[in-house]
C-alpha cells in the first residue's frame, strides 16, 4: 500500500547530529575563550602590570589601608569627588586636574555635583567630566592617561578594580571618618605632591589650629560654666520626620567640636530620621539646616520657602535657625574643618565674633 | 505558547507549524546580526575611538600579534596606543562578550524554565536567583574586606546567595514534579525571604547599601578577560547541555503523567532543568547584576519566528538573547550621551510593550 | 518491537492504596497477545487507577505487573515505555505543534538519543495516522484540531509507541457514533494484525459487547467477573453493579447482546389514607400499550395488564418488567380462564386504563367484558389516531367501545390525557376530572 502524502519531516529531525556539532562547536568555543582569559590577563608586557618600584615613585597608605606605588608629582590627575578637589585646589594643583566625576544624568551633568560657587571657584568645565553615575566611566578616565586617580568610596568597588588591574592606574582613595583624618588627607597629599609641600604644610597646620582652637574654647566652656546649647542638625525632612545626622558622621562632629549638643546623638545610625513631634518636645536651641547649593546660605539670612512652607512644624520651632550650605556638612574635605568658626559663633553668638572672609 | 491560544484556532491563524527553511532563516539572520553588532559594539562607548585603530586593534590581538599593527598605525604615540588597545581589547571586548553570553545564559534558562513549568510568563529570576545573588553580594559588605578582595569576591559571593535558593528548590523539585506551582510559589517564598534577609544586612550595614545599589542596577561595564572567561566556560557547557533537553521538553509539555509513559523521566528531567538553568543564570547575575526582560521575552519572540518546538527555540532563544542583550547594551551607552544607562532600562522598555502586544493582539487568547 | 508468542500482558494481585483508601483491591487480569479486553464499571469502580498503574509507577501499588513474563517493576520510563502504551483519557493543551510531531512523541523511546530518527520510525508515524484516519492532517497543528480529532491523536501516539501491550483510557469520549465504531474497529484489527494485547475502559458497555473479546467488570476496586461480554452482560450485573434496570436485547445479525436501560423504579412514598401503591389496570395490546405501562411504573404505580396474547409485544414488555399479567394462547379466542384472570387483577385495581388496541375477533371479548367493570372501577379510553383504521371486527369494536362509554367511561385524547387523568385519581382528595381540551 503506497502513501499518498508522507507527513513532513520536522525540521530538527534530521539536524539532531546538527545539533551536535553546534554543541561541539560551542563547548570548544567555551573553552578556548576561558584560556583566552587566562593568557591575556597574565601575559607579560600587559598594561596591567605594575611599573614597579623606580625612580620619581613612592610607596604610600591610602585611607582604606592599601599600599600602593604611586608617581611623584603627577602631572595628569583625575579626581573623582568634590571632596578631593576641594583638597587638591587648596594644595595649588588644580592645573594638574584633566579629568573629574560628574553625575552626567538626564537632566544636566556637572551642576549635580558640584555648586556654582565651587564651579566658580575651581574653574571647572563640563568639558572636563567624567560620568561616574550609576557606574564610573573607567575607559574614559583610561583615556585621559592620567598619571593617578584620586578616588572616594562614592566610587564602586568593581569600578576602582577595573582601573586598577585593567588599565594599571594608581588609585589613591580617600576616605576620612573624623575631621583629624581630613588633616590626615592632606598630609597624604604631600607626600604624593612633594613640589606642594610648602602649601600642604602650611594647610596642614591652619587646619590643625583651627581644630586646636575649637578644643580649646569647647574646655573653656564646661570651666566657664556656659550654658551648652542643644542642636538640631537636619538636611532634609520627609514626611514627618527630619532627616539629620548621627554618631558617627561628619555634621555632629561638627556639632560636637562647636561645643553644642546634637539632640541626634542618641540615634542607631548615621543617617537617620527624627521624628518631627520629638523635634518639638525638644525645642533645640539652635537649628542647622543644610540647603541645597542654589539657595542662598550663611550669610544672607533668608530661608528657603521650601523649608518655612512644608517643613514639619517649622514655625512652632522657637530655637534660632542657621541656613548652611549643605557641603559644608557633609563634603569631607579641608573646607569643612575651616568653617568650623562660623559654627561656633552660631552656636555661641555672644561669645564668638563673625569670623573674617573665608580664605580662599 | 498554549496559553496564548487555548481553543482550535480559525484557519487564518498566524500560528502556523513552521518548516525547517524557515528555522534556518532566523538562525542566519540572527547570527549575520550578532556579527554585525560585535562589530558596532567595538566602536560604541563612551568615547569615540577611529575605527581603523579599532579595528586594527582588534586584528592585532586577536591574531597574537601576527597580523596588522599595533593600534592600526593611527595613534599618536606608543603610550596612547597601549591605552587604546586595553580599552578596546581589554575592556570593549570582554564587555561584548559578557553581554553575548550573558543574554544567552538568560534567554536560554527563561525558555527552560517556561517549558519546565508549562508557564509563559516564567523568567530566569523565577526561583528566587534574584534576591539571592542580592543577599549574596550584602553579605560580602558586611565583611569589612579589603577593597581589591571585594571586588573579586562579589560575583563569587552573589554566585552563592543566587545558588541558595535554586537548590531548595532544586530538592522540592523530587517532591512536588508533577506540581510546577507548588515549585513556583516557593521560588516566590524564598525570593521574599532573601529580600527581608537583604534588607536586615543593609540595616546593619548601611555603607554597603551604596555598593551594593551599584552592583543590582544591572550593568555590563567593568568585565575583564577573566570574568569573560569564567562565564563562557559555565555558561557554554551548561547551555549546550540544556539545548539538547529539547525532545524532552516537548513531551514535558503534555504533562508528567503522559511523558513518562512514553518514556521521559518526568522528575529527573525536571530536577536536571532546574539545576542547569540556576546554575547558568547565577553565573550570569553574579557578573552582570540582574538584568530583566532578556529571558522572558526572547522565547516568545523566537516561537513568533518559528514556532513552539522546544528543540528550536532553546538554541534560538539563546542565540536572539545574546543579540538582544548586546544591541540593548549598546544602546544603553548611546541613547543618552555620556550616560551610561543601567542596561535593565532599555530591556524593559523594549520588553513591556512587546509583551503587552503578545497578550492583546488579535488571535491571540490570554487565558 | 515485535513480540513473540508471549503471554501478554498479566496482572497479578493488584492493590493500590491512596492514603487510607483502597483503590483496587487484589485484581488479576491476564490479556493475551491480539485479545481485546474491556474495562467496565461505575465511576470510582478502579478502571482509571487499573490502567494508570499498568502505563506508570504508581505510588501506592502492590501485586505484579508482568508484560511478557517481564516484570514492570523497577523499571525505568524508558524501558516501560518499549512495554505498555497509554492513551489516557485527558490531558494538559501542550503548544500547538504539527500533528506529525505530537505522533512522534509517541516514539521518544525508540529514538537513540544522537539520531533524527530512522525510516522505521517515520513509517511508525504515518502507519498510526493512517489507523486513526487523520493523514491529512498530519501538518496541522494540534491545537487546531477539534476535541475529537485530537482524541484519535492521542491514539494515533499511542499506536506508533508500537508497544505489545496498549492501555486505552475511554478513546470513545468526545467521538461522533460514526467514529466511536470507526475507531474501536481499528483497534481491534489493530490487536489482531499486530498480536497486541489491548485493555480498554469503556463506560459505553454496547461497545464493549460488540468489540472486545472479554469484559472484566469492577466495582469499588474489586474484579467483579470477567468473560465474554454474551456471558457477563445481563440485566442482573447491570441491577447490582451499576444499580440500574434495564432490558437486553440479542442484536439478530450478530448475536451479542446490548442492553437498553430503564429508569429505576421509584416506590410512591407512603401516605396515610393510601397504605398501598395505586394500581392501575391496563387493556392494550400489539405495543398500544408499552408506553403507557412504562410511564405509570415510573411513576411507581402498580400495573397490571391482560388480556394479552402470548409473544404479543405487550405482555413481552410485562414479562419483563415483572408485571402481573392475564394471558392467552397466542392467535386463540381468549377464553374463560383468562377472563377469569383478567378478572382478578381488575379486583385490585383502582383505575382502568384502555390502550388504542388494534381489535380483532380474538380480542374483541376484552372491550366486551370491561362493561361489567366500567360501572365499579374508573375507567378511561384512549382514543386511536384519526384516521387509523384500528376494528378489524367488523364494526363490533366501534360499538363495543361506544356501549362502554355510554356506561360511564371516560375517553382521553392521548396517553398524556390519561397519566393526568391516572394521577388525579391516585391523589385522595380534591380531585377533579381534567377537562378535556
Amino acid at each position: 500500500m503506497s502513501l499518498n502524502n508522507p507527513p513532513p519531516r520536522s525540521a530538527a529531525r534530521a539536524s539532531v547530529p546538527l545539533t551536535l556539532l553546534v554543541v561541539a562547536i560551542l563547548v570548544s568555543a567555551g573553552v578556548a575563550i576561558a584560556g583566552t582569559a587566562i593568557y591575556f590577563d597574565l601575559r607579560p608586557g600587559s598594561a596591567a602590570q605594575a611599573p614597579g618600584l623606580g625612580p620619581n615613585r613612592t610607596t604610600i597608605v591610602d585611607d582604606l589601608g592599601r599600599e600602593m606605588s604611586v608617581p611623584l608629582n603627577a602631572s595628569r590627575i583625575v579626581v573623582l569627588a568634590p571632596s578631593i578637589m576641594d583638597l587638591v585646589y587648596r594644595m595649588g594643583l588644580r592645573d594638574r586636574v584633566v579629568g573629574i566625576g560628574c553625575t552626567v544624568g538626564i537632566s544636566g551633568g556637572m551642576e549635580n555635583e558640584y555648586s556654582p560657587n565651587q564651579t566658580a571657584l575651581w574653574n571647572l568645565s563640563s568639558s572636563m567630566c567624567i560620568t561616574d553615575f550609576p557606574s564610573l566611566d573607567t575607559s574614559g578616565v583610561a583615556l585621559l592617561e592620567p598619571q593617578l586617580v584620586l578616588a572616594s568610596t562614592l566610587t564602586s568597588v568593581l569600578d576602582v578594580d577595573t582601573l586598577v588591574t585593567t588599565y594599571g592606574l594608581p588609585v589613591v582613595m580617600f576616605s576620612p571618618s573624623t575631621l583629624e583624618g581630613i588633616v590626615g588627607d592632606v598630609r597624604l597629599m604631600t607626600e604624593i605632591f612633594p613640589s606642594s609641600s610648602a602649601v600642604g604644610t602650611a594647610l596642614e597646620s591652619t587646619l590643625e589650629q583651627t581644630l586646636v582652637n575649637a578644643t580649646n574654647f569647647d574646655t573653656g566652656l564646661s570651666t566657664n560654666g556656659t550654658a551648652i546649647p542643644s542642636v538640631l542638625v537636619t538636611y532634609g525632612f520627609y514626611s514627618g520626620d527630619y532627616y539629620t545626622y548621627g554618631p558617627g558622621s561628619f555634621g555632629q562632629s561638627i556639632v560636637d567640636l562647636a561645643g553644642g549638643d546634637s539632640i541626634s546623638a542618641g540615634l542607631p545610625l548615621e543617617y537617620a530620621g527624627l521624628n518631627a513631634s520629638a523635634v518639638l518636645l525638644d525645642q533645640p536651641q539652635v537649628i542647622l539646616y543644610g540647603t541645597s547649593w542654589n539657595d542662598p546660605y550663611l550669610v544672607s539670612g533668608q530661608t528657603p520657602s521650601v523649608w518655612t512652607s512644608t517643613a514639619p512644624y517649622w514655625d512652632q520651632l522657637n530655637g534660632t535657625k542657621v541656613a548652611v550650605d549643605v557641603t559644608l556638612l557633609t563634603e569631607a574635605d579641608p573646607t569643612m574643618v575651616l568653617t568650623l568658626p562660623w559654627f561656633l559663633h552660631y552656636l555661641h553668638p555672644t561669645l564668638v565674633p563673625v569670623p573674617s572672609q573665608l580664605p580662599p | 505558547m498554549r496559553v496564548l491560544t487555548g481553543a482550535p484556532l480559525p484557519e487564518n491563524s498566524t500560528l502556523r507549524p513552521t518548516s525547517r527553511w524557515r528555522t534556518g532563516g532566523v538562525a542566519f539572520a540572527l547570527l549575520v546580526g550578532l556579527l554585525v553588532l560585535v562589530g558596532i559594539s567595538a566602536l560604541v562607548g563612551s568615547h569615540w575611538l577611529p575605527a581603523a585603530a579599532v579595528f586594527g586593534i582588534l586584528i592585532h590581538q586577536a591574531s597574537g600579534g601576527w597580523l596588522g599593527s599595533a593600534c592600526g598605525g593611527v595613534a599618536a604615540n606608543a603610550a596612547q596606543c597601549t591605552v587604546w588597545t586595553e580599552v578596546v581589547w581589554g575592556a570593549r571586548v570582554p564587555t561584548i562578550l559578557v553581554a553575548l553570553l550573558c543574554g544567552a545564559a538568560l534567554a536560554l534558562s527563561g525558555a527552560t524554565l517556561q517549558g519546565t513549568f508549562r508557564n509563559p510568563l516564567c523568567d530566569p529570576f523565577l526561583l528566587g536567583l534574584s534576591s539571592g545573588a542580592a543577599m549574596g553580594a550584602s553579605v560580602l559588605f558586611t565583611f569589612q574586606l579589603a577593597l581589591a578582595e571585594q571586588a573579586t569576591l562579589l560575583p563569587l559571593f552573589a554566585f552563592a546567595g543566587a545558588l541558595i535558593p535554586g537548590m531548595v528548590v532544586y530538592a522540592a523539585a523530587r517532591r512536588f514534579a508533577g506540581n510546577p506551582e507548588a515549585l513556583v510559589l516557593t521560588g516566590v517564598a524564598l525570593s521574599a525571604l532573601f529580600s527581608a534577609l537583604l534588607a536586615t544586612f543593609l540595616f546593619l550595614n548601611p555603607s554597603g547599601g551604596l555598593q551594593l545599589s551599584f552592583w543590582l542596577l544591572g550593568n555590563l561595564q567593568d568585565q575583564t578577560w577573566t570574568r569573560a572567561g569564567i562565564l563562557a566556560a559555565t555558561v557554554l557547557i551548561g547551555g549546550s547541555l540544556l539545548v539538547l533537553h529539547g525532545r524532552e521538553l516537548n513531551v514535558l509539555q503534555l504533562g508528567p503523567e503522559v511523558a513518562e509513559s512514553v518514556g521521559v523521566e518526568a522528575r529527573r528531567t525536571t530536577r536536571r532543568l532546574i539545576l542547569l538553568s540556576t546554575v547558568v543564570t547565577a553565573v550570569a547575575v553574579a557578573f552582570t547584576g540582574v538584568i530583566g526582560f532578556v529571558g522572558l521575552v526572547s522565547p516568545h519572540v523566537v516561537r513568533l519566528l518559528v514556532g513552539p518546538d522546544y528543540r528550536r527555540v532553546l538554541p534560538l532563544s539563546a542565540l536572539f538573547g545574546a543579540v538582544f542583550l548586546l544591541g540593548a547594551g549598546d544602546l544603553a551607552q548611546v541613547i543618552i550621551p555620556q550616560v551610561f544607562l543601567p542596561v535593565g532600562i532599555p530591556t524593559s522598555f523594549a520588553g513591556v510593550p512587546f509583551f503587552l502586544y503578545l497578550l492583546y493582539r488579535p488571535g491571540s487568547r490570554a487565558r | 518491537m515485535t513480540d513473540g508468542p508471549g503471554p501478554g500482558l498479566e496482572i497479578e494481585d493488584l492493590t493500590v492504596r491512596y492514603g487510607d483508601r483502597l483503590a483496587l483491591s487484589s485484581v488479576s487480569l491476564t490479556v493475551a497477545p491480539g485479545e481485546v479486553v474491556a474495562i467496565a464499571g461505575p465511576n470510582g469502580s478502579g478502571k482509571s487507577t487499573l490502567v494508570r498503574s499498568v502505563a506508570t509507577q504508581v505510588l501506592g501499588a502492590r501485586g505484579c505487573v508482568r508484560i511478557h513474563g517481564r516484570s514492570l517493576e523497577g523499571l525505568r520510563p524508558i524501558e516501560r515505555a518499549l512495554l505498555v502504551a497509554w492513551m489516557p483519557q485527558d490531558e494538559p493543551l501542550g503548544d500547538n505543534v504539527p500533528l506529525a510531531d505530537y505522533v512522534e512523541y509517541g516514539r521518544y523511546a525508540h529514538l537513540a538519543r544522537w539520531s533524527g530518527g530512522s525510516s522505521t520510525d517515520r513509517q511508525a508515524v504515518v502507519n498510526a495516522l493512517r489507523e486513526v484516519d487523520l493523514t491529512d492532517f498530519a501538518s496541522r497543528g494540534v491545537l487546531e484540531l477539534s476535541g475529537g480529532e485530537r482524541q484519535r491523536a492521542r491514539l494515533a501516539r499511542a499506536l506508533a509507541q508500537d508497544a505489545p501491550v496498549l492501555l486505552l483510557d475511554e478513546p470513545t469520549a468526545h467521538l461522533d457514533v460514526g467514529h466511536q465504531l470507526d475507531v474501536l474497529e481499528r483497534v481491534r484489527a489493530h490487536a489482531r494484525r499486530n498480536r497486541r494485547a489491548v485493555l480498554v475502559a469503556l463506560h459505553d458497555l454496547n461497545l464493549a459487547a460488540r468489540f472486545t473479546d472479554r469484559v472484566a467488570v469492577l466495582s469499588h476496586g474489586r474484579l467483579r467477573t470477567v468473560g465474554p461480554p454474551a456471558d457477563v452482560l445481563s440485566p442482573e450485573l447491570l441491577a447490582e453493579i451499576w444499580g440500574i434496570v434495564a432490558e437486553m436485547r440479542r442484536d439478530p445479525s450478530s448475536g451479542l447482546p446490548y442492553l437498553i436501560p430503564r429508569l429505576p423504579a421509584r416506590p410512591l412514598p407512603a401516605r396515610a389514607d393510601r397504605p398501598r401503591p395505586f394500581r392501575v389496570h391496563v387493556v392494550a395490546g400489539g405495543g398500544s400499550g408499552g408506553a403507557l405501562v412504562r410511564a405509570a411504573i415510573e411513576r411507581g404505580w402498580e400495573v397490571s395488564t391482560g388480556v394479552l396474547p402470548l409473544f404479543d409485544s405487550d405482555s413481552e414488555l410485562a414479562r419483563e418488567l415483572g408485571v402481573p399479567a392475564a394471558v392467552e394462547l397466542p392467535f386463540a379466542p381468549i377464553g374463560p380462564e383468562a377472563l377469569g384472570r383478567m378478572d382478578a387483577l381488575l379486583e385490585t385495581a383502582d383505575a382502568i386504563v384502555v390502550a388504542p388496541f388494534p381489535v380483532g375477533p380474538t380480542n374483541l371479548v376484552n372491550l366486551e367484558h370491561l362493561a361489567e367493570w366500567v360501572p365499579r372501577r374508573p375507567t378511561i379510553l384512549i382514543d386511536h389516531r384519526s384516521g387509523e383504521r384500528w376494528d378489524y371486527a367488523g364494526g363490533q369494536g366501534e360499538s363495543a367501545r361506544a356501549r362502554l362509554v355510554t356506561s360511564g367511561a371516560l375517553t382521553a385524547p392521548d396517553v398524556a390525557f390519561a397519566l393526568r387523568w391516572l394521577a388525579e385519581r391516585s391523589a385522595p382528595s380534591g380531585a377533579t376530572t381534567p377537562s378535556r381540551s
